[in-house]
């Protein structure tokens, strides 16, 4: 008879379950125990972007959008101690890049203080990620992970004496995500920690709408590499 | 000091104005050969130039269904095309920079439609409205 295996989906509701493994004799007496079933982190920190949006003239990441703020979202469950599959979604808000020309157009040029000019940029990533933890039941454990999925980008300048506001979004694909980091583990119900991470992507599709109406909508010409590198903090349920 | 309160008293009742991006654009305007108005061609059509990095502007405008003037604009510049029936030409029949836009653009074409009827194309930096 072939033994009975849950599926992940039912992973994600059950309570943590203590390990059934034989702890480490040399661990700590206090270390928690390790977990398996649900696992949900949230993070936040700074992202920088490297590479470019595209090939063309001048089009590096960096001069489109600043760095950004990222909050991220993670959902998920661990089937064995070491190994975690879940889902990530990160929203990145931030300002434009570095570009001398947007930059000055975004700098109020009067002394009414208010800004007439307006930039914003945010980036969105979401995707599956694989999770290893190395020493799921120590205090202290490093762990690696990897993920992929679409991505997209937006920059707007909103000129509000002229009465106009110019919106680029281009979309694509992270293709690696990937992350290194350290949960401190205090307690079995939560950890938290530092961790870097580079998303490796590549953006195949724009659309640009002025005051709303799209005013083109195709495939980029000369696709590129890019890569956001993020450092920050995460929490994490059930380490 | 005087300056100093002449200069926030300013500022107190408004006196300074908003001020917005100048814009380079490019108008269309196409009569037939003789100088007669084309019927259907679009009042309003003015390309702004976008501002980011990868904004594209396209317009695309029909002249009597036999010719079409392709209008692609990005931050650099704006191609003008033209095309004659199902075939995409490959280069733009003219090419201005923001820089030759900004100093004042004013271009006339003889331009051929598919029914080898003849069309005067003007071009000009000065839109009457902007898009």
């Amino acid at each position: 008879m072939r033994p009975f295996r849950a599926p992940l989906v039912l992973l994600l509701f059950a309570p943590p379950a203590p390990a059934a493994s034989i702890r480490d004799p040399g661990l700590r007496p206090d270390a928690p125990q390790a977990n398996t079933g649900f696992q949900g982190h949230i993070a936040t920190g700074l992202t920088f972007p490297a590479g470019r949006a595209s090939g063309a003239s001048g089009d590096a990441l960096g001069a489109r959008y600043a760095w950004q703020w990222p909050f991220e979202l993670g959902l998920g469950a661990k089937p064995s101690e070491h190994v975690y599959v879940g889902g990530y979604f990160v929203f990145g808000l931030g300002a434009e890049g570095s570009d001398s020309r947007v930059a000055r157009a975004c700098v109020d040029k009067d002394n009414d203080l208010n800004n007439d000019v307006s930039c914003s940029a945010y980036s969105l990533h979401a995707g599956i990620e694989a999770r290893w933890t190395f020493s799921p039941d120590r205090r202290t454990t490093p762990w690696l992970s990897y993920g992929a999925g679409p991505t997209l980008a937006s920059q707007n300048i909103d000129d509000r004496p002229s009465a106009r506001s110019e919106t680029t979004t281009v979309t694509g694909w992270d293709f690696a995500r990937v992350g290194l980091g350290l949960d401190l583990r205090a307690a079995r119900a939560v950890g938290l920690g530092p961790y870097v991470g580079v998303a490796f992507g590549r953006y195949l599709h724009t659309k640009t709408e002025v005051n709303g109406v799209t005013t083109y909508d195709g495939a980029i010409d000369q696709a590129a590499w890019h890569s956001w590198i993020s450092v920050g903090a995460r929490i994490v349920l059930f380490p | 000091m005087r300056a100093f309160f002449a200069f926030f008293a300013l500022i107190a009742m408004g006196c300074t104005s908003p001020q917005g991006i100048g814009y380079s654009a490019l108008d269309v305007e196409v009569t037939h050969a003789d100088g007669g108005s084309v019927d259907g061609f679009p009042e309003k059509s003015c390309t702004t130039l976008p501002v980011l990095i990868g904004s594209r502007v396209v317009h695309d405008y029909s002249v009597d269904g036999a010719l079409s003037i392709h209008v692609d604009a990005d931050r650099g510049g704006v191609g003008i095309f033209f095309w004659r029936g199902a075939a995409e030409p490959g280069a733009p029949a003219r090419r201005y920079s923001v820089d030759e836009l900004s100093g004042g653009v004013s271009d006339q074409l003889d331009v051929e439609s598919a029914t080898g009827e003849m069309y005067v194309v003007y071009l000009s930096s000065k839109c009457p409205v902007a898009q």
